[in-house]
């Protein structure tokens, strides 16, 4: 079923799309808040637009942090990104904000 | 990661509590996928020596996230689960099925409400105890005189002081007296109903005072001030002040000194006539009063004492009566006591109505299950196929259970709804219609325990019957009945389905023939020719003594106003009475007679007689006829022979012979013996009620026994309802004073006096037709199943040549088989159970032949009817689809 796209979500496949894997960093990368992103990525998911994995234990050992669970886009999920992108043209803009905040 | 701030350890302690929300199998997932979030983060702070508390908040922002997370996680779940998709499945399903779904919300309904209105009433009015403290103890004590075979009378003030000073078994017996007050209204006199008391009266119900106080014994004392207590009704018209206690009221042109207020639950009816007791006087028992035991008038009550039984009670009372019988053989002869339960006493005006009900309620609520069964069964009968799918499609029994459950319960649901709906509107139908002297009716709200009780009834057959076809599916390998329509439902269900609507015809046939039974007697009753003809007579009724205390004023108060009647436009004639029939408030004097030249009686079995006073214009404006000798005439006045006309009954009675006509009686009347000469036998009239049989009486011509107590009968040209005002205000012009007691049509009085008929039949009708309607909606069902099961049957007769019209018939001879059995057990039952009905019973035999054939002629249309709808189905059936689809 292909839900209709907010701009939430285009905003997550965006930074999902630029390589952003984990929870907090779509955070970082979106500005939007966690009660909107999470529910965003759990859909995705459902969706087959994205999967997760669980990142290997020895690296997160290495750390001294538990593992964390790091998001990725489908093939089919790509393809949405690009209609988003195409809905959505300021999208492009966005990428400079979220590198202020990383830094 | 080392001891994390505060900010964050609240953050991990925040996501823990949030995890609860998730459901069990995502929970541990979840939770570490947040977690690692957190430490991850915390863990790259510290490291690049960047943990300030603003990124903490951050963090902590973000852990608020979570709860918004799990919650949608739970919603997705829930919208998933079992119960929100049976829902949502069941909804469907009504949905495609709307016809049912109302049906069977429909029978619940009716069954539900019909059941808690009933229940509701009954409760107020019967079941529940008297609104006063250990009411069992409460008894109402009366007069049996074995001579007359009444046994119940009212109780001689001179045995009640005998029973109140002789009786042990008794805490207080206490007495009423009747009694009336006149009170001005503005200008215009009214009369007020009053109760006179006894000592410790209301003490002995244990009513507490809403203000002020109750009587105390120095009330009673000849030489007390005079009081009153009021009722809440009246305190209300007088403003409802709690100051009105203390101040003074105008009754019978006196003040009486108000000095409580009774609280509005202390109805207390302990009288036959219509209103209610608004003043309550503290009754001065008199010496002449303590030696009169021929009028009986007084109703009585007491409070047993602890321990004690009626039955003990009763045993005392007939001592007492024995010793009084010796003491007093002129008078006690033949009397002795009786004691029962007060409630019985004060419910007795509609007790024969609700026994009627009760067994009425409890036949509707089994009909309207066996329905509901029905129903469900028959549903579940069609399904077996989607559930045979649904198993072999891997569906566990159980899973197929709780979706039955989930659909039952939907309907259960919306029947309740409707039910409460339906119960409220019975309710206010059945009080509408309830007698009126019942003002406790006014109080009567729908119960909500026993709606839970009819609703849990209700449910529970819905929710048990509908999952048999889950429970037969287990029976069955799952896809043998996959592709065979024509065999839904076993042969054994089948039965079992027909028997339930059998019974369901059985059942509302009995409650029909109830219903026939007491149509039957009340209009039989209506048409019991009362003795006169009322059409166009109407009354106004005065009680004279008090403001015209002499003979003089009193015949000048009557003919003046006997001659302003008869000269009002409209009257063709006018007369009056001393005791009118139907009227609740008569003078009736019953009293020995003697017949001159004949041996006297033995003492207590004088032949006795009602008397009465009346004019001329009497016998005119009822159209009673004269049958011999010679009516009451104006020349029968002061100064002439006395003369009286006796009634054919009481004539017959005395006079075998017929010779009435010339004979002279004598008796006792206004503290006068009497000689007269019977000079007419006029028609008998029933006095009191249609169905009491007309009462003896003899009539004395006004001019020469003047009478206080008179009811101004005239007949109208037209409508009499309209010449009520004007005869009020003729009574008022010449007395303005004058307290009118009773008036109306004499239609009027009769209505009122079949009132509590009129509720038993309301009643029992409002049942019997829900009977007759849910049992039609049985066979409904049936029918309209049973024609589906045959769809592939009627296909093929259709395609062998056969008529739309035979299978039409094919279809209604089935119903009518199921309707003709239901029918024949019905008419059974009811010949069985009908006697117990006599008492309720006028003119009509339990097994009234008439009413058997029409309830069967109404079973048959009814059953008719019920399968027209199948029956045109079958008839359109496409036999090339039938075939195809079989």
């Amino acid at each position: 079923m292909v839900r209709a796209l907010s701009s939430a979500t285009a905003l997550v496949l965006d930074a999902l799309g630029r390589g952003f894997t984990h929870g907090f960093d779509i955070l970082d990368a979106t500005g939007l808040p966690s009660g909107t992103v999470y529910p965003i990525l759990r859909r995705l998911e459902q969706d087959r637009l994205a999967t997760s994995r669980w990142e290997s234990a020895r690296l997160a050992q290495q750390e001294q942090r538990p593992p964390r669970r790091n998001y990725v886009l489908t093939p089919a999920g790509t393809e949405r990104l690009q209609e988003a992108r195409e809905r959505f043209p300021m999208l492009s803009a966005l990428p400079a904000r979220a590198k202020a905040r990383r830094a | 990661m080392s001891r994390p701030p505060l900010l964050v350890a609240l953050a991990l302690r925040l996501v823990r509590i949030a995890s609860l929300l998730v459901p069990t199998r995502d929970r541990h997932a979840w939770r570490r996928e947040w977690e690692a979030e957190i430490v991850h983060r915390q863990v790259t702070l510290d490291r690049e020596r960047r943990s300030s508390l603003a990124e903490q908040a951050v963090i902590g922002r973000r852990a608020l996230g979570s709860l918004a997370d799990a919650a949608w996680l739970r919603r997705q779940f829930t919208r998933d689960s079992d119960l929100v998709h049976d829902v949502r499945h069941a909804l469907r399903y009504f949905r495609s099925r709307p016809g049912y779904f109302a049906f069977a919300a429909a029978i619940l309904a009716i069954g539900i409400g019909g059941t808690t209105a009933a229940f509701s009433l009954m409760d107020k009015l019967v079941l529940r105890a008297l609104p006063y403290p250990e009411p069992a103890r409460l008894v109402s004590l009366w007069q049996r005189n074995s001579a007359t075979g009444d046994q119940r009378e009212e109780v001689a003030p001179g045995n009640f002081a005998d029973w109140r000073a002789r009786a042990t078994t008794f805490e207080v017996i206490a007495a009423a007296e009747p009694w009336s007050v006149d009170y001005i209204n503005g200008h215009r006199p009214e009369p007020l109903f009053a109760t006179r008391v006894t000592e410790r009266f209301f003490d002995l119900l244990g009513v507490r005072p809403l203000h002020g106080r109750l009587f105390v014994d120095d009330d009673h004392r000849p030489d007390a001030p005079a009081v009153a207590i009021i009722s809440h009704a009246f305190w209300q018209r007088l403003g409802g002040d709690p100051a009105v206690v203390s101040r003074p009221v105008v009754l019978d042109a006196a003040p009486v000194t108000v000095i409580g207020v009774l609280p509005k639950d202390a109805e207390l009816n302990l009288f036959d006539n219509r209103g209610e007791r608004d003043v309550f006087l503290p009754k001065v028992l008199i010496e002449r009063e303590r030696q009169n035991r021929d009028s009986n008038y007084w109703a009585a009550i007491g409070r047993l004492r602890p321990g004690v039984t009626r039955g003990q009670a009763q045993e005392e009372l007939d001592r007492i009566s024995a010793q009084l019988a010796v003491e007093q053989p002129r008078t006690n002869a033949s009397t002795t006591a009786g004691v029962g339960p007060l409630e019985t006493h004060l419910m007795r005006t509609v007790r024969p109505a609700l026994s009627v009900m009760i067994g009425a309620v409890v036949l509707v609520l089994l009909i309207a299950c066996a329905n509901v069964a029905n129903l469900t069964l028959v549903r579940g009968a069609e399904r077996q196929r989607e559930f045979a799918l649904r198993g072999a499609l891997g569906a566990s029994r159980a899973r197929l259970v709780r979706q039955l459950l989930t659909e039952n319960a939907v309907v259960a649901l919306a029947g309740t709804a409707l039910a409460i709906g339906v119960a409220w509107a019975a309710l206010r139908a059945m009080i509408r219609f309830a007698p009126i002297q019942e003002r406790r009716l006014d109080t009567i709200t729908l119960d909500w325990s026993m709606l839970a009780i009819a609703i849990g009834v209700g449910a529970v057959t819905a929710i048990v019957f509908g999952l048999a076809p889950a429970l037969q599916f287990s029976h069955r390998r799952p896809l043998s009945s996959g592709h065979d329509r024509a065999d839904i439902g076993t042969r054994r269900s089948r039965v079992f389905r027909d028997a339930l609507v059998v019974t369901e015809v059985a059942i509302a046939a009995v409650l029909a023939v109830v219903v026939g039974l007491l149509l039957r007697s009340f209009t039989e009753l209506l048409e019991t020719h009362p003795g006169f003809r009322p059409e166009r007579a109407a009354v106004v009724q005065v009680f004279a003594w008090d403001r015209h205390n002499t003979p003089e004023k009193l015949v000048a108060f009557h003919d003046t106003i006997l001659e302003r009647l008869r000269r009002l436009p409209g009257v063709r004639e006018a007369g009056s009475v001393s005791a009118m029939p139907f009227i609740d408030a008569n003078i009736n004097i019953e009293s020995p007679f003697a017949i001159d030249g004949r041996a006297p009686a033995p003492r207590g079995q004088e032949p006795t007689t009602h008397l009465t006073v009346a004019t001329p214009g009497y016998f005119s404006v009822m159209n009673i006829p004269v049958i011999a000798g010679r009516g009451l005439t104006a020349d029968d006045h002061q100064r002439a022979t006395p003369v009286a006309v006796i009634t054919r009954t009481l004539a017959s009675k005395y006079w075998p012979a017929g010779d009435a006509v010339g004979s002279r009686i004598s008796f006792r009347f206004s503290g006068r013996v009497r000689n007269l000469e019977i000079v007419g036998v006029v028609g008998e009239v029933r006095h009191d009620a249609l169905e009491l049989p007309p009462r003896d009486e003899l009539f004395m011509p006004y001019a020469q026994v003047p009478f206080g107590s008179i009811s101004f009968v005239f007949e109208s040209d037209a409508d009499p309802k309209r010449l009520m005002q004007p005869a009020m205000a003729t009574v008022w012009d010449v007395d303005w004073q004058q307290t009118i007691y009773d008036s109306g049509t004499v239609e009027q009085l009769i209505a009122a006096s079949v009132a509590p008929r009129r509720f038993a039949l309301v009643l029992s009708g409002v049942f019997g037709s829900l009977a007759l309607l849910l049992a039609a909606m049985g066979i409904y069902a049936v029918m309209t199943v049973s024609t589906r099961q045959r769809t592939r049957e009627i296909g093929v007769r259709l395609a062998l040549g056969a008529s739309s019209g035979e299978i039409a018939r094919l279809v209604l001879a089935r119903g009518l088989v199921l309707g003709a059995i239901g029918l024949a057990a019905g008419l059974a039952g009811a010949l069985i159970t009908t006697p117990l009905l006599q008492r309720h019973l006028f003119a009509v035999t339990p097994g009234d032949p008439l009413t058997l054939v029409a309830v069967a002629l109404i079973v048959v249309v009814m059953t008719m009817i019920a399968c027209y709808v199948p029956a045109r189905r079958a008839m359109r059936v496409d036999p090339l689809m039938a075939l195809r689809e079989g």
